[in-house]
């Protein structure tokens, strides 16, 4: 390999410029905290939480589901998709400071809907959110310690993580083909964690609160967009890695490709859950399910949204994405998945903004939610950059 | 297919052609049984339109009985031969290969019995033109907002769309069978392989033709079960009005159609020596994606029981708790047993590499599936809002016989296409051996 990593060249200023980020969104959460609306504050903090979470949780789904079926022709991009696993830890202590803006966030807090409180009582709904936390991210942080353990290289100078990463490794391939025996029994433990607390966040943190309203669909939606999610930022991650010329990277035009048909998949799943829920609500016509519709599709200020979320995240891609050479060409990917993932960033503000605020003439969206949104992607972004400094075999271009 | 590396060329066309050879006495004897079997079933419907609709067991409230069962279990059984040779061919499974013209079979025989049970159901079967789309001299419109209109459209294009796919997958092998038959025979097989010759522009266009029919053949697996289960779910009666209906149904029309490959393949394996080319691997890989179906399916079952809870609907907490201990409790049993747990022993290697495990444990699926299908579009209706309109229903001796009649005529069709035409790709099959996905690569 004569050219040098990329990464390594940049990663210091990148550190420096991402930490920046995560500055000026934690002073925006401050600032918005002591003024007159500190709601707005966690309210932001919340949907931020959900959303960059669900981008580390899909993104490193991508790898295991790959490692699962055995597929050849993703292992460039599996690794990258393991790096989302850095952001794990940073997702966990983030929910752990969630449980501090309750009052702010749960509108059932202080009403009795006959019944529902045995399910909807904050003790219960935090630890049995916790818990699902823990295992699903102990289960994903499991599965990146053994794939660190068979792809790091014995002969890079050892730090103390290394050491502790190769402890016992005398024999290489043996010890590879252990692991990989070890992450197939993850990688199921992890998909069955995967459906089930995503699903339970997606209820808990989101159809809650609006209490009577109910969709079956809801979770499967939730774990279905986190997807779409992971793909699209492993999509951004993989353009970058790409070198822009076959031959220099393991990362080629045709995994962008590949990847690009993957995105195009579950872009269309993602809108057909969305249109199959829309669908059975609006052909059934009972007003308990209609009124959380309405509210959304048809009333001011939240139609527009909709419009918005439907056409950025839906229409855009996919007549885009039908393109054969634009799915390989890593710039267009780039803007592409960028929009996606603010795009869906607003579709969790068209889910959850109409449940906080009520009678408004506007969208409650100001500077503030843009720099907490900026200062959630700079901790995201921080924890995948450090990642891939601490292990650069992670990266494309150092790829065995 | 590294478990038999010196399969060639040769072989395989010599393996799949002599499954055409003149059969024994004992295929003509299965032929015989399965055309008593469809006799029976024809007897039933031929008395059912002299006597009346009434000779079956519908009553008010159940209005829909097995004619509705069998033709959603039908078009599920038809889903998983489209996965196999559309869906996992796009995500280039090599492993596919050589069971996709059997599942693709399997669709098409599965979607013309399905479209068999609405005629049936109609009772005055001389007046289902009425259901066609299109205006009149008669003032009678079809409702196009009725899902049973969508129901119609949905199954024709994908009976058409598969039938198209299986017929063009199969071309290049009917000009091998053409090439080594003689008299009467040979001039058949001229005819039905359209002058393929294996010119590389025929290649070219055959290859670009399947995967664009691959590519349309994708979104139609999913809309048309999507589209069976809005006859129910778009209706408000309790345990049918459910979002996850269309996912939820996709899956299971996979799973079953999975369970369906396994039952057909398995004997087929064993009589045509086909086990150096559907391997053990092969097996296995069906087993591991019914794990995933039979997940699914109990994920759906499981959320629809806690959100009927979290509801604290009365309306909705009744009919699942009805679902699970009320007049049908054992169907509903049946249907979470064989569907989602017993599935689930496919995890252990031991088992999902056993002949006779595999082929059990897909009966008890189709079984499984069969009852999922009770439950919802006979329970959904029987225990509905108001108790005095509960009732209950029970298949008659008639309903039972048409059902009889619909399961010999779909294994008629099968034995009968094993005997006469490719029932593996040999195409594909050597596609595999050079580069190990499908065609196109």
């Amino acid at each position: 390999m004569t050219r040098s990593n990329p990464a390594r060249k940049v990663t210091k200023p990148l550190l420096v410029v991402f930490a920046l980020l995560v500055l000026v969104g934690v002073i925006s959460f401050f600032v918005q905290l002591a003024g007159k609306h500190p709601e707005k504050a966690w309210q932001a903090y919340h949907l931020n939480f959900l959303l960059w979470s669900a981008v580390a949780q899909g993104g490193l789904l991508f790898s295991i589901v790959m490692h699962l079926v055995g597929a050849k022709w993703s292992q460039p991009m599996q690794r990258l998709a393991e790096s989302f696993a850095a952001f794990f830890p940073v997702s966990f202590i983030l929910f752990l400071l969630l449980f501090l803006g309750k009052g702010y966030l749960f509108p059932w807090l202080h009403r009795d809907f006959h019944g529902q409180k045995l399910w909807l009582n904050l003790p219960f709904l935090f630890s049995r959110d916790l818990t699902g936390l823990l295992l699903l991210y102990g289960l994903g942080l499991a599965y990146l310690y053994y794939a660190l353990r068979s792809q790091l290289d014995p002969e890079r100078p050892q730090g103390k993580l290394r050491s502790f990463l190769l402890r016992n490794v005398s024999h290489r391939q043996e010890e590879m083909l252990r692991c990989r025996k070890v992450m197939t029994v993850l990688s199921v433990l992890y998909i069955l964690a995967y459906a089930i607390v995503l699903t339970l966040l997606a209820f808990d943190l989101v159809m809650s609160l609006e209490p009577p309203w109910f969709s079956t669909l809801f979770g499967a939606y939730a774990f279905a967009k986190a997807f779409y999610l992971g793909l699209a930022a492993l999509m951004i991650l993989s353009a970058i890695f790409h070198s822009g010329r076959d031959g220099e990277s393991s990362l080629t035009s045709s995994h962008l490709h590949d990847l690009g048909k993957l995105l195009f998949g579950f872009c269309l799943v993602w809108a057909d859950f969305f249109y199959v829920q829309l669908l059975v609500i609006w052909y059934g016509n009972v007003s308990e399910e209609t009124s959380y519709v309405i509210q959304r599709v048809m009333l001011l200020p939240w139609r527009q949204l909709a419009w918005i979320v439907m056409i950025v995240g839906f229409v855009i891609p996919f007549f885009i994405l039908l393109n054969r050479r634009i799915k390989s060409k890593p710039l267009p990917m780039i803007i592409l998945c960028s929009v996606v993932i603010v795009c869906l960033w607003l579709e969790h503000l068209l889910l959850l903004g109409p449940a906080w605020n009520h009678h408004l003439s506007s969208l409650p969206l100001g500077p503030t939610d843009v720099l907490i949104f900026l200062g959630f992607f700079g901790l995201m972004a921080f924890s995948i950059t450090y990642f891939l400094r601490l292990f650069p075999e992670f990266t494309p271009e150092r790829m065995s | 297919m590294s478990e038999s590396p010196q399969l060639t060329y040769t072989e395989i066309d010599r393996t799949v052609l002599d499954t055409l050879s003149p059969p024994s006495g004992g295929y003509w004897l299965i032929v015989m049984v399965l055309i008593l079997g469809v006799l029976a079933g024809v007897a039933c419907w031929v008395y059912q339109i002299f006597i009346g609709i009434g000779a079956g067991g519908q009553n008010i409230p159940v209005a829909w009985g097995t004619y509705l069962i069998n033709f959603v279990f039908w078009v599920g059984i038809a889903h998983s031969g489209t996965l196999i040779s559309a869906i996992l061919y796009l995500f280039r499974a090599g492993w596919r290969n050589p069971i996709a013209r059997a599942a693709e079979t399997m669709t098409v025989f599965a979607v013309s019995i399905a479209g068999l049970f609405p005629f049936i159901h109609l009772g005055r079967v001389w007046v289902v033109y009425y259901m066609l789309p299109y205006p009149n001299q008669r003032y009678l419109w079809p409702n196009f907002q009725s899902p049973l209109v969508f129901d119609m459209v949905a199954i024709s294009t994908y009976l058409t769309v598969s039938t198209l796919f299986w017929y063009t997958g199969m071309l290049p092998d009917l000009a091998v069978v053409r090439d080594r038959a003689t008299g009467f025979r040979r001039k058949v097989f001229t005819v039905i392989s359209l002058g393929w010759t294996g010119k590389h522009e025929q290649w070219r266009h055959y290859t670009r033709g399947y995967l664009f029919f691959a590519a349309l053949a994708t979104p139609l697996v999913i809309s048309v079960h999507s589209v069976v289960s809005w006859d129910f779910a778009l209706g408000i009666v309790p345990g049918w009005h459910s979002t996850i209906f269309a996912p939820y149904f996709v899956a299971g029309a996979i799973h079953s159609g999975l369970a369906m490959v396994l039952t057909l393949l398995i004997p087929l394996r064993k009589l045509f020596h086909y086990e150096r080319i559907v391997t053990m691997r092969i097996l296995e890989a069906v087993a591991k994606t019914i794990i995933f179906t039979g997940l699914i399916v109990g994920y759906a079952y499981t959320v629809e029981y806690f959100l009927a809870w979290y509801s604290h609907n009365g309306v909705e907490m009744e009919a699942f708790r009805w679902r699970a201990l009320g007049d049908y409790s054992l169907e509903f049993w049946i249907m979470v047993v064989c569907n989602s747990i017993i599935p689930l022993l496919f995890f252990f290697k031991k088992i999902r590499t056993s002949i006779p495990w595999l082929f059990g444990i897909s009966i008890l699926i189709n079984i499984g599936m069969w009852y999922e299908r009770f439950v919802i579009i006979i329970g959904g209706v029987a225990h509905g809002f108001i108790p005095h309109a509960w009732g209950l229903y029970w298949p008659s001796g008639i309903e039972w016989g048409i059902m009889i009649g619909s399961f010999s005529l779909f294994f008629l069709f099968f034995v009968l296409f094993v005997k006469h035409l490719p029932s593996i790709s040999m195409t594909e099959m050597k596609e595999t051996l050079d580069h190990g996905g499908g065609h196109g690569n």
